[in-house]
Formats: structure tokens, C-alpha cells, sequence
């Protein structure tokens, strides 16, 4: 068992996570040099809990409050501005739509592709999404912020659901994805990743 | 008369009642600032990126489902605005403009007979070696251990908040740790 291993085991043990918690007293006891990880483990979330929480001013609350009686009473924008998020929405759906047109097979006579499609990951050609990842940003240096904006505005607990859903559907482990998000730069990761996850929401 | 929950003072909150999302607001300040707080850097930005977060949440409130926990919903939105902040911050090339540590260093703490002077010095150092250890971890090491050890957070809530399944919680919360240690060792505190 390597040092990594352990240390996850360790580490969710304290959480009270582990799946097999007699186990892991059996290696913490059979073993000095783990007791001490442990030990180590112990004191350094002991220590984290004991950090002061932050003061939290009075009129913290008040504050949100009168902010959204702002929000409520504020002027209609004009339309451009009504109008983006939505924009935004649909340059998502396009661009899913664009990834799916680019990486269907010939779907069988009779067969619902889409269907099929969106449950199979690991058909995603990543050259294709990623060639259609940086053209996006490319073409909009606004587009993390919008992008970001519309997810919240569409689904603001989507990761709620995000966590209920089917592990296998999921991309974050996948290794030839993992490699592909290696060669991006931080911003395009971030929005690689809410275009995947966007995607496997419409799963 | 039975406290009401967070999807009843939503329901409130919905239908015009600011004193319902200002109860629900007090009920969750503490902990939204205090993460944002420690993902941020400064306490001045935290309070600005939690009050954000509230707004959003009321901007969006005739869309939120109770088929989770509202916190959970809560502190998803308050990650992204963070996220985006730390983004913000790296793009536009300035650090942080403000310590982790305490500014309030120079206050006594709370006067309790176990706490001699020894000790509340040992312990301010902890506190800052903490504070300075984690702003040293990666963004994403740092939501996880702060989700875990400041918010209290399960593996499952963390998950729905980072966003990521619940194993990878495991494993990320496992090699957070161990930079957390490394980080320590690196700035002269010891193994606590």
C-alpha cells in the first residue's frame, strides 16, 4: 500500500467516511509510523476548527436586505441587456449542439441519436471540443464571465443534481479528457469544464 | 412556535417577505463569510463576495427546487463568485491585498485562566501558519479542507458544491492534507 493510498484512507476515517473503518484501526494500530500520520492528521484539523471565525459586522444582514429591495425595485434594463443572458444560454446549447453534430456516427435507421449521444462520454472527440472550446474564447474574451452568469442564471443548484447523477456519465475522471484539460490554460479549463458539465446536465 | 426551515423561509422570501430572507441570511452569514473568507484572502472582499451571494441567491429564488440542502445551493453560488474572484485577481496580476492573517492581531483574546501568555502566543502562531499554510494550497485543495474542517460539510454536500463526485472529495481532501502538512513543515511550524 503506497503513502497516497494511506493517507486517503487516514484522511477519511477521520471524516468518518470510511467504508470499512475497522480496517483502518487495524493498520493505525498495527503500525507506528501510520499512528503518527495519523496523530499528524488529527492535530492539523483540530487546529484548522479551532481558527477564529470571521466578525461578522451588525448590519450584515440589513445590508443584503436593503440590496435586494434594490434588486426588486430597480428599472427594467433595456432589452440588449434583457436579452444576453439568454443570448448566452443559447450560444451554450449551440455549442453543445455543435459538439454533438461534430462527433455523431451514422445514427441506425429508426435510432433517436441524441438520445444515444449524450449518455456516451467517451465518444467525445476531444479535438473536436477542444478546437470548439478555444475558438468560443477566442471569439468572446467576455465569454468565462457570460458563461458563468447564464450557468448560475439557468441552474443555480445544478450541482445539486450534477452530484445525484450518474457517476458513468460524468467526465472528471475520464483519462483522455484529463489528458486534453492538462494542455489548457486555467480559464479555459474552467470553462471546458462547465461546457462538460452543462453537457451532462442535458443528459 | 417551531423554528421554520431554510425552504420555508424561502417559500416566505418568494412571496415578498424581506424579513424572511433577512432571518435567513443571519442564519447562514457566519459560515458563508467565513469560507469566503478563507478562499479569498481578505475580509473585506469575503463580506462583499458573501452579500453577492445572497443576491443571487434572492435573484434566482422562483427557480430554487428543496430537493436539496438550501446551504448546499447557498455555497455552490458563493464558490463560483470566489472562484471567479481568485481568476479576477490572478488575470489582473495583483496579489492579495490583504493578509489571511488576523488584523485584529493586537486584541487580546478572550481571558481565560488556561490561556497564559505562553500559550496565546503559541497558539497566535498557529493560527497564523495555519492561515498563511492555506493560502499557500491550490484553490481547489483549499475549498475542500475549508468545506471539511471550517464548514463542517459531508463528502456528499462537498461534492454537490465543488461540483465533482464524491470519491474525488475523498481524494482531494487526502492530498489537501498532506500539502497542508508539507506547507507547514515548509514554513517552520512543525507537524503541529
Amino acid at each position: 500500500m503506497n503513502d497516497d493510498t494511506i493517507t486517503e484512507l487516514l484522511s477519511a476515517y477521520l471524516d468518518g467516511e470510511s467504508g470499512d473503518p475497522e480496517a483502518v484501526e487495524r493498520l493505525i494500530g498495527g503500525d507506528p509510523a501510520v499512528r503518527r500520520r495519523f496523530e499528524v492528521l488529527q492535530s492539523q484539523s483540530r487546529a484548522l476548527r479551532a481558527l477564529p471565525p470571521p466578525e461578522v459586522a451588525p448590519e450584515f444582514a440589513a445590508r443584503v436586505v436593503a440590496g435586494v429591495r434594490q434588486e426588486r425595485f430597480r428599472p427594467r434594463r433595456g432589452w440588449v441587456a434583457l436579452a444576453a443572458p439568454w443570448a448566452v444560454a443559447a450560444a451554450v446549447v449551440l455549442v453543445l449542439a455543435a459538439v454533438y453534430l461534430a462527433i455523431q456516427t451514422p445514427p441506425e435507421p429508426g435510432a433517436l441519436p441524441m438520445a444515444r449521444e449524450i449518455t456516451e462520454w467517451r465518444d467525445v472527440d476531444p479535438d473536436v471540443l477542444d478546437s470548439l472550446l478555444l475558438e468560443r474564447i477566442a471569439a468572446d474574451p467576455d465569454a468565462l464571465d457570460a458563461l458563468d452568469n447564464a450557468y448560475a442564471g439557468v441552474a443555480p443548484d445544478a450541482g445539486l443534481r450534477y452530484a445525484a447523477d450518474d457517476p458513468a456519465r460524468t467526465v472528471y475522471e475520464d483519462d483522455q479528457l484529463d489528458a486534453l484539460i492538462e494542455e489548457l490554460t486555467p480559464d479555459e479549463e474552467a470553462v471546458f469544464r462547465e461546457l462538460l458539465f452543462a453537457y451532462a446536465m442535458e443528459g | 412556535m417551531n423554528t421554520p426551515s431554510d425552504w420555508e423561509l424561502v417559500a416566505l422570501a418568494r412571496s415578498g417577505d424581506d424579513q424572511a430572507f433577512g432571518q435567513l441570511v443571519r442564519r447562514h452569514e457566519q459560515g458563508l463569510i467565513a469560507f469566503c473568507h478563507r478562499m479569498a484572502g481578505s475580509r473585506d472582499e469575503a463580506e462583499d463576495l458573501a452579500q453577492d451571494s445572497f443576491i443571487r441567491v434572492y435573484r434566482h429564488l422562483s427557480r430554487l427546487r428543496p430537493e436539496a440542502k438550501f446551504s448546499t445551493v447557498l455555497f455552490g453560488i458563493a464558490r463560483n463568485l470566489t472562484l471567479n474572484y481568485l481568476r479576477d485577481t490572478k488575470r489582473r496580476g495583483r496579489g492579495r491585498t490583504h493578509s489571511l492573517t488576523r488584523d485584529d492581531a493586537s486584541e487580546e483574546p478572550v481571558c481565560d485562566p488556561a490561556y497564559t501568555p505562553d500559550r496565546r502566543v503559541r497558539l497566535r502562531e498557529i493560527e497564523s501558519l495555519l492561515e498563511r499554510a492555506l493560502e499557500l494550497l491550490s484553490p481547489e485543495h483549499r475549498e475542500v479542507l475549508v468545506l471539511r474542517e471550517l464548514n463542517g460539510l459531508d463528502y456528499e454536500a462537498i461534492a454537490a458544491v465543488t461540483r465533482c463526485r464524491k470519491g474525488t472529495v475523498r481524494s482531494r481532501l487526502a492530498r489537501a492534507r498532506e500539502q497542508l502538512r508539507i506547507r507547514l513543515l515548509e514554513l517552520g511550524g512543525g507537524e503541529l
